[in-house]
């Protein structure tokens, strides 16, 4: 990931204060999961909404305030920058704010923060996508700007796992994709169930056996850690040169410009220099990223 | 710049007084107690610590004793307020509740006295995080500006001293406003910025200008002293090659010693309080019913919650992992990200550790466990 692409990144920089959020109204809340849900929220100045833009894998920091702020990945269509999507799993304090929020209440947003994936550079190539549960979000605004350039790039595919079919986020769009000829959608879940017809068995068993072809191909992947680590292993026995393996990491952030120090894996900052990185760079860092 | 000035001692203390007309001025003293010697704002310190008549030795002002802790708190306080926001109601739509933030800064004019060439050389290193990267940090930056930085050379060197070991002098005067040399009855006063001059010329009436045949005396007898000091404190603490400490703390990343020498750390955070360049810092809200604030509040890289996430996943959950990566953040990420070691050899976390960890021999043992 060349630095570049940092400096380019405007909304939050061209700020005087990196501090200060933007005000935004939640317009809709949708429950993806029993734990998962997913706002949508639009910025409510008309200026700042207008001359927003964001790329896919950016991240914001979103605040309920007085709960705090937490960091999420921007997971709606880059191509349409007037309605942010966020997707946030009950856990703790914040995720329980964002989680309560009803339509017409207002929170903060700093964004866009971070780099994207160097979509350009994969022009001309097959891309793989490997997602787990909540791990699809930061990998939804990829396939949406691939579906949008769909001539720019040669076959689709995404494998998407979950703990079962109700844990799946984006059921909506899975319909979708299942329907696409412009998409190869695959999906598993951890056991098998009633009425399941895909994949059983865990993702990175499911991608060993699906063997996909290194050649001229792009692989990008987010899940929880652990899916993390040993879907990198089967896509190195694949095969895969590390130089075109991907995947977005996640750090407890605070300030997201590159000052507060939280979010250090070895040298780099998740927040500057990532949070997408190449799994070659990654390999670079001797502090382990998992 | 070349200018040189001197100032008798006894008018120390009145020209700190007449600066604390229009400044806050912090200088060295002992607290009430007795037991360690901070920088405190002089125009509270009487109300702070006590201080009544007769009390005047709890001043420190020849600063032979280091300071507990580091003058970051001036520029980059513990606790600071972010921004202010309130819920108000639409009076058109009373089901309509808006936010109002803002933002109010304070940033005194302020004035150091006292500091060591390693504090300076931290506030450096601080100028760096917080007014270099994708962005300034407009909060620190503000304070900075109005911040003069009056030093004192150092010609006592302490047992947990080791400036020189990572690129310091005990005269090293080169990021700060004003340095001074004690001697005989009098300090020589060597400006060295536009900041430092302008104060020296509004303190016409306690600086005293040397002429030019004294001023190359005293600034030879400065570098003579500089030097002594500087052997002084080598023989205790040899030199490191700054250069390759980066390179070999990432070859020793895996060194089997990382797990005997982290295994005391009981993870207080000591060591990064009285760090004058640790600088992270974590981002909080507190609200009382419909408003509140955003602050933010130091923070310290070997405490469990400092990467906990709320999944529950933790990257470094064991302090092996946390000690070793407080290690690299001064002597090699930062090295590789800014070009200099975070460390200035104060050696103050040396002397807080309540376990007694030294950072020079923990670095020494694993760098040693690696070499051929």
């Amino acid at each position: 990931m060349d630095k570049t692409n940092i400096v380019e990144s405007k909304h939050v920089m061209a700020k005087e204060n990196p501090y200060l959020p933007s005000v935004a109204v939640v317009k809709k809340t949708i429950k993806e999961t029993p734990n998962i849900i997913s706002v949508q929220v639009m910025l409510e100045d008309e200026s700042e909404r207008d001359s927003f833009s964001f790329k896919p894998g950016q991240v914001a920091q979103l605040s309920v305030f007085g709960s705090g702020e937490s960091t999420f990945v921007i997971n709606s269509p880059a191509s349409d920058p007037s309605m942010l999507q966020f997707t946030v799993m009950k856990v703790g304090v914040n995720t329980t704010a964002i989680s309560n929020l009803s339509p017409g209440e207002r929170v903060g947003i700093r964004a866009p923060l971070g780099n994207w994936f160097p979509c350009q550079a994969w022009e001309g190539k097959k891309i793989l996508i490997v997602g787990g549960g909540i791990g699809l979000a930061p990998l939804r605004p990829l396939i949406f700007h691939i579906l949008e350039n769909r001539k720019k790039y040669k076959d689709l595919t995404l494998l998407y796992a979950a703990k079962t079919p109700d844990d799946r986020c984006y059921k909506a769009d899975l319909k979708q994709w299942e329907a696409s000829k412009d998409i190869n959608l695959a999906q598993t879940i951890d056991t098998a169930c009633h009425g399941w017809d895909e994949e059983v068995g865990l993702c990175p068993h499911v991608l060993e056996k699906m063997k996909p072809s290194p050649e001229g191909t792009v692989a990008v992947t987010c899940g929880p850690p652990i899916m993390i680590k040993f879907t990198l292993e089967v896509l190195k026995k694949l095969n895969f040169d590390s130089s075109h393996v991907y995947t977005t990491l996640e750090r407890r952030m605070k300030c997201g410009v590159g000052k507060c120090g939280r979010c250090n894996i070895g040298e780099k900052f998740v927040c500057v220099d990532g949070p997408v990185f190449s799994l070659e760079e990654l390999e670079k860092i001797p502090e382990p990223f998992i | 710049m070349e200018t040189i000035y001197t100032l008798k001692k006894q008018d120390l203390k009145p020209w700190l007084e007449s600066l604390a007309q229009d400044s806050d001025v912090y200088v060295p003293a002992r607290d009430r107690d007795n037991s360690l010697v901070d920088f405190f704002n002089l125009s509270e310190i009487k109300d702070d610590l006590g201080f009544g008549q007769g009390q005047e030795k709890r001043y420190v002002l020849d600063l032979v004793e280091k300071t507990k802790r580091s003058p970051k708190q001036v520029m980059y306080p513990h606790w600071e307020d972010l921004l202010d926001f309130s819920y108000e109601k639409d009076p058109e739509n009373i089901e309509d509740e808006k936010i109002k933030l803002s933002v109010s800064q304070e940033a005194p004019n302020s004035i150091i006295f006292g500091l060591k060439s390693c504090d300076c050389q931290a506030i450096a290193k601080m100028d760096a995080v917080f007014g270099q990267g994708i962005v300034k940090d407009p909060y620190y930056m503000k304070r900075r500006e109005n911040t003069v930085l009056i030093s004192l050379g150092c010609d006592t060197v302490f047992e947990d001293c080791f400036c020189t070991a990572v690129g310091g002098s005990p005269y090293g005067f080169d990021h700060t406003d004003l340095g001074l040399m004690e001697d005989g009855d009098h300090y020589v006063v060597f400006v060295y910025t536009k900041k430092g001059n302008a104060l020296a010329q509004a303190s016409n009436s306690y600086l005293a200008k040397a002429d030019a045949k004294d001023g190359q005396d005293y600034k030879s007898r400065m570098q003579e002293r500089g030097r002594k000091a500087s052997e002084k404190m080598s023989s205790m603490w040899p030199k490191t090659a700054v250069e390759d400490m980066a390179e070999h703390l990432n070859k020793a990343f895996d060194a089997s010693q990382w797990k005997k020498v982290s295994q005391q750390c009981i993870s207080c955070g000591a060591c990064t309080f009285v760090c004058p360049t640790c600088y992270c810092f974590d981002i909080r809200d507190d609200k009382d019913n419909r408003q509140g604030k955003r602050y933010r509040c130091w923070d310290f890289c070997t405490s469990y919650l400092y990467t906990l996430e709320a999944s529950g996943h933790n990257p470094r959950e064991d302090i092996q992992k946390r000690y070793k990566n407080k290690v690299n953040c001064k002597y090699n990420y930062n090295f590789q990200r800014q070009g200099h070691l975070y460390c200035v050899g104060c050696g103050r976390c040396v002397e807080v550790c309540p376990v007694d960890m030294d950072i020079r021999q923990i670095v020494a043992a694993v760098l040693k466990s690696k070499q051929p």
